[in-house]
């Protein structure tokens, strides 16, 4: 359930987005349900809050929206990254490892500040 | 046809299309977004957890968060999105409608070339006139707060005022003035002479301006260098110098301040240098001095509160205006004592900026009218032009239409064709009139006021772009409008690439060329009257012979030359110099000279009557000199002394005047000399135009300078030398007498006399190349464009035409039919001109010379010279018709 998951770092929300929208065009919804599936849940997240950043991420040219008809035939929002979202992804990623790899370092570490 | 993916009219991609349904309610966009989400979550929790839809409904909501807070964020995103998008779409389609309209005129380079010709010129016109008359009628004065300068004036009192009701101040009335303490921040007198300046290599007059101290702080100018006059330097003799005179003196160095320069014998002090480019009050100032200097030459000046002899300028206070201002000018004028018999002293107040554009602003207003009627010729012509594209383009149009491009659509495009052609136009048209302008300043330097403001500004530049993009609109409409109501099924239906024009077409086009023919004749009608009005001037007699004569002038140093007999002395043996020189044939000195500008009148009391003359004082060899015709009695002679019985000469007017019916010769006068013996007339000369050879002849009389009073000396005179040939050539002869007499003695102002006649005549001539040159600009594009719309035609009724030839008519009919239809349209066009010439022409009237601005003649011969040309141009596409194979034009279909 949300409220007991691992709450989701500032600013880390654009790069899950935009690497679940790396995978195939999605709905918003489809957004949070596939985050859910590959956490198993663990994101103390409120779903809602994922539109805010996706309408300002298509604001700001990453990402670009369609209406189209879902499998159940019901009109959604569909979003897909755009080359300069495909760009800031991996901007994203890479500054994510830099930060895991740093904070990994200092909880890891065996000597004592001198 | 070919469409590229850049290509505006193609249909939106799908996706666009369905974004634009949704696209009015960014809102409900985000609600529905929302509510698909919540609903997708419940229909989960329904079937995977298998919740009741109440509870998945809230295990729904609390796993979204607060819906209402977030649908409020994406409102305000999504209308902040719709705004951008809307923009840049926009923004896409002049774009792509831009790029499409260059490449379509890349294709078919010589249309886009002969309407950006057409354009350019019509606009060049207008943005070299443009620039011309803003500069000199908008532009502010070089001075801070130009608008709070004032000139002030007399308008009664005892001297003679101007034509406009003017006259000088006296210096009393300036510091009566000065008193306005709460309207006027400053007042300052000032006067105009010209000293003798020696010391500084060769002798030179130089032009000065005596003023109130205050002057440069009342003008707000502070000099370059140095400073300017303190206010207890009134009657010192210190000076400053404008910008040119520094340079040509000290060679633009610094420590000219305190250097001191000899004015009239007298040392002044230099103590500033103004700026270049300051002007005040003309450009011809080269130096000022305090105006107490003009007391020592003029005492009366300080002592006489009735000797008006100053001009003054005024700074207003802040919020105070013209009117307040005058109102208390006349309270002023009611504490001045009038001598009796005079008109009541009073005061009026102009500002400087109306005061300096002077009689210069009528003219200008006539050629912007003229530019902007050539304007609206070049505009007809380039939307005819368009027009005649168009029906080419009919097909194109029509498939356009086809595949879902609105009439809207189309015109948009077809007007970002014409805008596009038109800003081409305006920026070569911007080129033109650069060119044109310094043309114009080159030719004419001396006709317009403060000609160094004038040039191609970013006041010109933003005016070019607004008629460039009037320009575009205005030509692009009405052909935009009728291509863009393309009948669908018979443009496609049709198997040709071409359609012949409609009648709604073709009845625009006959339309704009008959306006075009309008337009024309209105402009070389205006034209013809200034070539006609200053070819009579040219053929005015000026009374004597212009050829070969040089002039010059010659200010005696007042110091040196104190007496009558000391300044005879001068000119006599200058003279006898000058006479020995090579090239010179006769040589003379008078008092005034005809085109200078100069005039020295009184008023001649007579039985029962007074009238008002000029005269000249002269040295006898100057009717020779001038080839003035002797119509009676004799010249003077070296026998006409102070000893012997005083005589004079006058002209046929002031005979005529006096003496209507009898014979002048041996009539006496009495011009109040000193001695009270009464003037003998010897001699009758003709008529000389004096004033310009436009103004009435005036009653004149000369007198022997050998003769002259003393009190009516002649410091300043007018060398006149007619040389065996090139009369340029005597003026190292006139400088030669003169240093020979005078090393100390400077010349100035050498100039032909045919030069001062031109002069004279230069703001006529000026204004009548300008408007011929406009003329023939109308004339071409008028005679283009019915070229333009006949060779049209002809090329649209190839067909009729074989039909017509095959049927049996002959080469005449066809010709006549082609010239017809053509000249139906001249007709037309001549019959509007006319009536728009003669509402026109009436505001040449203060340009014109002896001719009525609805003179006959200039009215037939601009029509008759507009109806062939007109006729010409349309014979060449009619005999191209009556050459017409019919068997070609017939197989060709």
């Amino acid at each position: 359930m949300a409220s007991s998951g691992v709450p989701v770092l500032q600013g880390s929300l654009d790069g899950l987005i935009l690497k679940t929208l790396s995978w195939a065009p999605m709905h918003g919804f489809g957004v949070a349900r596939w985050l859910r599936q590959v956490t198993d849940d663990a994101l103390n997240l409120e779903e809602g809050t994922l539109y805010p950043a996706l309408y300002r991420m298509e604001n700001r040219g990453w990402i670009k929206s369609e209406w189209r008809l879902t499998e159940n035939n019901r009109r959604a929002k569909y979003y897909h990254l755009t080359a300069a979202g495909r760009h800031q992804l991996t901007r994203e990623a890479e500054n994510w490892s830099r930060f895991v790899t740093a904070v990994a370092k200092v909880f890891s570490a065996t000597c004592e500040p001198a | 046809m070919r469409f590229s993916d850049a290509d505006p009219l193609s249909p939106p991609p799908r996706t666009r299309r369905f974004w634009r349904r949704w696209r009015p309610d960014p809102t409900a966009d985000a609600d529905a977004e929302v509510q698909f989400h919540l609903e997708s979550q419940i229909a989960e929790y329904v079937a995977t957890a298998g919740m009741t839809p109440s509870e998945a409904r809230e295990a729904a909501l609390r796993r979204f968060g607060d819906v209402d807070t977030i649908s409020n964020v994406l409102h305000q995103l999504g209308i902040q999105r719709e705004r951008t998008v809307q923009l840049s779409e926009r923004f896409d389609r002049v774009r792509q409608d831009v790029r499409f309209a260059v490449r379509h005129f890349v294709r078919n380079p010589m249309f886009a070339a002969i309407v950006v010709l057409t354009l350019a010129l019509s606009t060049g016109a207008n943005i070299a006139i443009f620039s011309v008359a803003e500069s000199v009628m908008l532009k502010p004065l070089p001075y801070p707060h130009d608008d709070q300068l004032v000139e002030l004036w007399s308008t009664g009192g005892k001297v003679a005022l101007s034509p406009m009701g003017r006259g000088p101040l006296s210096y009393q009335e300036v510091q009566d003035i000065s008193g306005l303490h709460h309207d006027l921040s400053s007042v300052a007198g000032f006067t105009e002479t010209r000293y003798n300046l020696t010391g500084q290599g060769e002798p030179r007059e130089v032009q000065a301006t005596l003023a109130s101290p205050s002057l440069f702080e009342l003008l707000g100018v502070r000099p370059a260098l140095g400073r300017g006059f303190r206010p207890s330097e009134l009657h010192a003799r210190v000076a400053v110098l404008s910008h040119a005179l520094w340079l040509q003196l000290f060679g633009g160095n610094a420590s000219a301040v305190g250097r001191v320069v000899t004015l009239d014998g007298n040392g002044y002090t230099v103590v500033g240098v103004m700026p270049a480019g300051f002007a005040f009050p003309d450009e011809g100032t080269q130096i000022w001095t305090p105006l107490g200097q003009a007391f020592v030459t003029q005492p009366e000046l300080e002592t006489n509160p009735d000797f008006q002899a100053l001009n003054a300028v005024a700074r207003l206070r802040d919020g105070i205006d013209i009117q307040r201002l005058e109102s208390e000018l006349t309270l002023v004028a009611a504490h001045q004592s009038t001598p009796p018999g005079l008109q009541p002293q009073g005061f009026s107040a102009m500002r400087l900026r109306d005061e300096d554009v002077g009689d210069t602003r009528t003219p200008l207003l006539v050629l912007l009218a003229l530019v902007g009627f050539v304007f609206v010729i070049g505009c007809v012509n380039a939307a005819n032009l368009l027009l005649a594209r168009s029906s080419a383009r009919q097909r194109e149009f029509a498939v356009r239409r086809a595949l879902g491009a609105g009439r809207g659509r189309l015109i948009g495009q077809l007007l970002t064709e014409s805008v596009v052609l038109a800003l081409a136009g305006g920026a070569v048209g911007l080129l033109f009139a650069e060119v044109g302008v310094s043309a114009i300043l080159r030719a004419w330097p001396a006709v317009l006021p403060r000609t160094h403001q004038i040039g191609v500004d970013a006041a010109t530049l933003v005016y070019a772009l607004l008629i460039s993009l009037i320009a575009g609109i205005a030509f692009g409409l009405a052909p935009a409008w009728r291509s863009s109501a393309v009948a669908l099924d018979t443009s496609l239906r049709e198997g040709s690439s071409t359609t012949t024009a409609g009648p709604g077409r073709r009845r625009l086009q006959r339309g704009l060329v008959a306006a075009e023919i309008a337009l024309a004749l209105v402009v070389l009608t205006g034209a013809g009257l200034l070539v006609r009005s200053f070819v009579r001037l040219e053929s005015v007699d000026p009374g004597y012979d212009v050829q070969n004569v040089l002039t010059a002038r010659i200010r005696l140093t007042p110091a040196r030359y104190a007496t009558m007999a000391q300044q005879l002395d001068f000119y006599q043996r200058m003279l006898h110099e000058l006479r020995r020189q090579p090239g010179v044939e006769s040589a003379s000195v008078s008092q005034t000279l005809p085109m200078t500008g100069e005039a020295v009148g009184f008023r001649l009391g007579v039985p029962g009557d007074a009238v008002d003359i000029e005269q000249d004082i002269v040295d006898p060899a100057f009717f020779r000199t001038l080839r003035i015709p002797l119509l009676a009695g004799r010249r003077f002679t070296d026998d006409d002394r102070t000893d012997t019985q005083p005589v004079a000469i006058i002209n046929t007017a002031l005979a005529r005047r006096l003496w209507p019916n009898g014979n002048p010769i041996g009539q006496t006068l009495s011009l109040r000399r000193s001695d009270g013996v009464p003037t003998t007339i010897v001699g009758e000369i003709g008529n000389v135009h004096y004033a310009s050879l436009t103004d009435p002849v005036k009653p004149e009389i000369y007198l022997p300078f050998s003769q002259g009073e003393p009190r009516s000396g002649m410091t300043a005179s007018w060398v006149v030398a007619r040389a065996t040939r090139d009369p340029a050539g005597l003026a190292v002869g006139v400088r030669r007498a003169v240093a020979a007499v005078d090393p100390q003695q400077p010349v100035a102002a050498f100039a032909t006399l045919s030069d001062l006649v031109d002069r004279s005549t230069a703001a006529r001539r000026f204004n009548m190349t300008l408007v011929g040159i406009f003329a023939l600009l109308a004339l071409g594009l008028a005679v283009v464009g019915i070229y333009g719309v006949t060779a049209y035609m002809v090329q649209q009724r190839t067909q009729e035409i074989g039909v017509r030839v095959a049927l049996g008519a002959d080469r005449g009919h066809v010709l006549s039919l082609v010239l017809a239809e053509a000249g139906v349209m001249t007709g037309i066009g001549i019959v509007i001109g006319l009536a728009g010439a003669l509402g026109f022409t009436r505001v040449l009237g203060s340009l014109l010379y002896d001719i009525s601005v609805t003179d006959s003649a200039t009215f037939v011969i601009t029509t008759v010279v507009l109806a062939t040309a007109a006729l010409l141009a349309a014979l060449v596409p009619a005999l191209r018709a009556a050459r017409i194979d019919p068997m070609q034009a017939l197989r060709s279909e």
